[in-house]
């Protein structure tokens, strides 16, 4: 166990101690609950990664001491609970909680669980290249320092690969929580709070990379992980009168103290017009990878609601957060012209509410503003190309970030209640996003919602809705894809094929640079289509019913029909979920429950691959 | 030698389907005054499948000063090769849980329990993870005092 963490347990002994005694001295103490001891016990054949996956009890296979407490004790206005359920040495529950006459409150959560991650074989990898001059595809190695295709022969390869497909990739999370508010008796209306949350992620996860052209040449390596994200917060509630107003401070650190994964990046040998395509990469040689970069976040937020004699209430809240993460750029590969890159946030909204009537309406809107990390680029091995005429990249480069945006929201809802028992909901919702970098542009969705729910009888009640999406350019990459789509010559004999002829180019050793037919200046500047998975309109309706007959039988049926769809680029999404839930008690001595739901959904997207020098 | 070159792209939409069956059925019964049984059954079927169909490409042309007309290399990108790279999207898992148990109060105070849960997973696909069929048995035997 950290040593930080020391501190926090002689805490809660001392407090747990204090509170026993003071309920003892206070009055007449009610205290009830049990005490368990036990043993689990888990066992697997083949493959434990997915029928144990999120770890139930160990993930060894073997013996646990199991012991479990809970507890819960009160007196005079006090109360202490307990519950203590381990189940194995990294399932484990731990929670208290302790109320001083409603002065002083304290609680505390602590769980420890292990999850086994993905482990990628990598052989779908190798589904286009298995003709691979240098062997089978693809090649894999748990070594760091070698790898290099060419000085690897293929027993080594696959030797290394098996080492790698030995590994197993477990990442064990654990969180320990704690709360506390003071309301002292000489200020009755005010409440200060303070709390901390340590959550640590350790163990080992895989990380991939690949080489050079395409996924060729795929490696994959153990990740060690030894993450901690610490946050800690303090604030104040005040009520004054119909007026309740919140402040909270946020503080985050996270570090990620783990090794990272290290490759030894492949430098192409071929020369193309005259050209190394090594010094067309922007770098090679060993580099780290998968790499996550320690970060900090400060939120203040301030919240205040009003609630009117009449009914109405209106509220307002106000955040902003800023957050930190270095990044400093990578030796041998790029620098950035700064140490950190920075993101702020900050928003505003308001929501009131009132009745008239048999109308309950409510209003809100609000705003919000990312401004996102912007910074200059420099990649050394750009300049080295600089005699190519055909270079046209900004050496430093800026970057804007794709999260910087801003935000305006309006959304009103009306609850009108049609007969006794039945109510009919409409309402309207409006977002626009408008995005800093414009290649991204600007969103702007319109929502409309209806629904009507109602309780027919004693027996059967139920609710039905439906809304509808208009999205103006979704979020989406323009010209990403599809080249030669629709400028280049077509194939009759081959719906879809598209291409460009050039002329006077060049693609072959020994020529000068000039014409010459590069994935940056001809191919990619080549895609003509746009790409996203973004709906432009979405069509869902929910229906649900229940009947119960008596206290002991109730049955509901329930669907949800989702439709969405962008015909600008050919994507389409139907989801199609319907479900039942049955509770049926025979007799005091024996109930029985059943659920089940089933799930389809229908995909439809255009993609595109490229062809160009085999 | 006039010296030219071809590239471009093939188009063609794509087709994802996803099934996913869950049912779960559960009984509690105070069989005596001493003995309260549970049991229960959760049964899992996903089935996931990617549709995305190539159709072969022309003969790439290729005139240049040292080379002729039609030598691109067809090992990396032919149509079979493409065609496989769906395949390997394919998805399709069954999964079963079975759990019993039961607590037993030799008093009003003291009591014991147990309880069983046998999981299978078992995959028609091996997804990108391999086969990753397995089965777990998990035991608990406790004793417990109320006060």
């Amino acid at each position: 166990m950290k040593q930080r963490y020391l501190w926090l347990l002689a805490l809660l002994s001392v407090l747990t101690l204090m509170t026993t005694s003071t309920l003892a001295i206070a009055g007449e103490t009610m205290t009830s609950g049990h005490v368990e001891i036990g043993i689990s016990g888990m066992d697997t054949d083949d493959s434990p990664a997915r029928v144990n996956e999120y770890v139930n009890t160990r993930s060894e296979n073997g013996l646990s001491l199991a012991p479990s407490l809970s507890l819960e004790s009160f007196t005079e206005g006090s109360s202490i609970g307990l519950d203590a359920d381990i189940m194995g040495p990294r399932d484990q529950k731990i929670g208290l909680e302790f109320d001083a006459s409603r002065i002083f409150k304290f609680g505390f959560d602590y769980q420890a669980l292990e999850h086994w991650k993905d482990h990628d074989n990598l052989q779908h990898m190798g589904a286009t290249f298995r003709g691979d001059v240098a062997g089978n595809q693809p090649r894999v190695t748990s070594d760091a320092t070698v790898g290099q295709l060419g000085t690897d022969t293929i027993a080594e390869a696959n030797a290394r690969y098996a080492l790698e497909m030995d590994n197993d990739y477990i990442v064990t999370r654990r969180e320990t929580e704690a709360e506390t508010s003071l309301t002292l008796p000489a200020l009755p209306n005010i409440t200060f709070h303070a709390g901390m949350r340590i959550e640590t992620r350790d163990g080992i996860e895989q990380a991939t990379t690949a080489s050079k052209c395409s996924q060729c040449h795929v490696q994959a390596n153990a990740k060690s992980i030894a993450e901690r994200t610490e946050d800690f917060t303090l604030g104040a509630t005040g009520k004054f009168g119909k007026l309740t107003v919140e402040y909270d401070y946020l503080t985050r650190d996270f570090t990620e103290n783990g090794a990272n994964a290290n490759y030894n990046y492949l430098k192409a040998g071929s020369v193309r017009a005259g050209v190394l395509d090594s010094d067309q990469f922007i770098y090679w040689g060993a580099q780290d990878y998968k790499v996550t970069p320690d970060s900090g976040k400060d939120t203040h937020s301030i919240k205040a609601r009003y609630d009117a004699s009449c009914g109405s209430t209106l509220s307002a809240a106000y955040v902003n957060s800023e957050v930190e993460s270095d990044k400093a750029g990578e030796l041998g590969s790029y620098s950035l012209d700064t140490n950190s890159l920075t993101s702020e946030y900050e928003s505003f909204f308001l929501k009131g509410a009132t009745k008239i009537g048999g109308l309950r309406l409510s209003v809100r809107g609000g705003t919000y503003e990312i401004d996102g990390p912007e910074y200059y680029i420099t990649l050394p091995d750009r300049d080295d190309f600089t005699t190519v005429e055909i270079q046209t990249f900004a050496n430093p480069e800026h970057v804007e970030s794709a999260e910087s945006r801003e935000v305006t929201e309006f959304g009103i809802d009306g609850v009108y209640r049609l007969a006794k028992g039945t109510t009919l909901r409409l309402g309207y919702e409006y977002e626009d996003v408008d995005r800093v970098e414009e290649a991204l542009g600007e969103t702007e969705t319109h929502t409309f919602k209806v629904a009507v729910k109602s309780r027919l009888n004693k027996q059967l009640s139920g609710r039905l809705s439906y809304k509808y999406q208009d999205i103006d350019d979704p979020f989406h990459g323009e010209d990403v894809t599809g080249i030669a789509q629709v400028t280049g010559a077509t194939d009759p004999l081959y719906p879809g094929l598209a291409w460009f002829l050039k002329e006077n180019a060049q693609f072959v050793d020994d020529n000068p640079a000039s014409g010459a037919v590069y994935y940056w200046n001809s191919v990619y500047p080549g895609r003509e289509l746009d790409a996203t998975s973004e709906p432009d309109s979405v069509h869902e309706a929910k229906f649900s019913a229940t009947w119960a007959p008596s206290s002991s039988m109730a049955a509901t049926v329930f669907t949800r029909v989702r439709m969405e769809e962008n015909e600008s680029v050919k994507y389409k999404q139907d989801t199609f979920v319907p479900g039942v839930s049955f509770y049926y008690a025979p007799s005091s001595s024996m109930n029985l429950t059943m659920a089940y739901t089933f799930n389809k959904q229908e995909t439809e997207n255009q993609m595109c691959v490229g062809w160009y020098h085999g | 030698m006039v010296q030219s070159t071809q590239f471009g792209s093939y188009c063609t939409v794509s087709e994802y389907e996803s099934t996913v069956n869950t049912l779960s059925l559960n009984v509690n019964v105070q069989a005596t005054e001493q003995l309260m049984l549970n049991a229960g059954v959760t049964y899992n079927k996903a089935e996931d499948e990617w549709n995305w169909d190539f159709a072969d490409r022309p003969t790439l042309v290729f005139t240049g000063a040292t080379t002729i007309t039609g030598t691109a290399n067809p090992g990396y990108d032919t149509e079979v090769q493409n065609n496989l790279i769906d395949t390997y999207s394919d998805l399709s898992y069954e999964q079963y849980e079975f759990t019993a148990g039961g607590t037993y109060n030799f008093s009003e105070a003291f009591y014991t329990s147990a309880s069983f849960t046998y999981d299978i997973f078992d995959m028609q696909e091996e997804y990108v993870y391999g086969d990753e069929d397995g089965t777990a048995y998990y035991g608990y035997v406790g004793f417990g005092y109320n006060f």
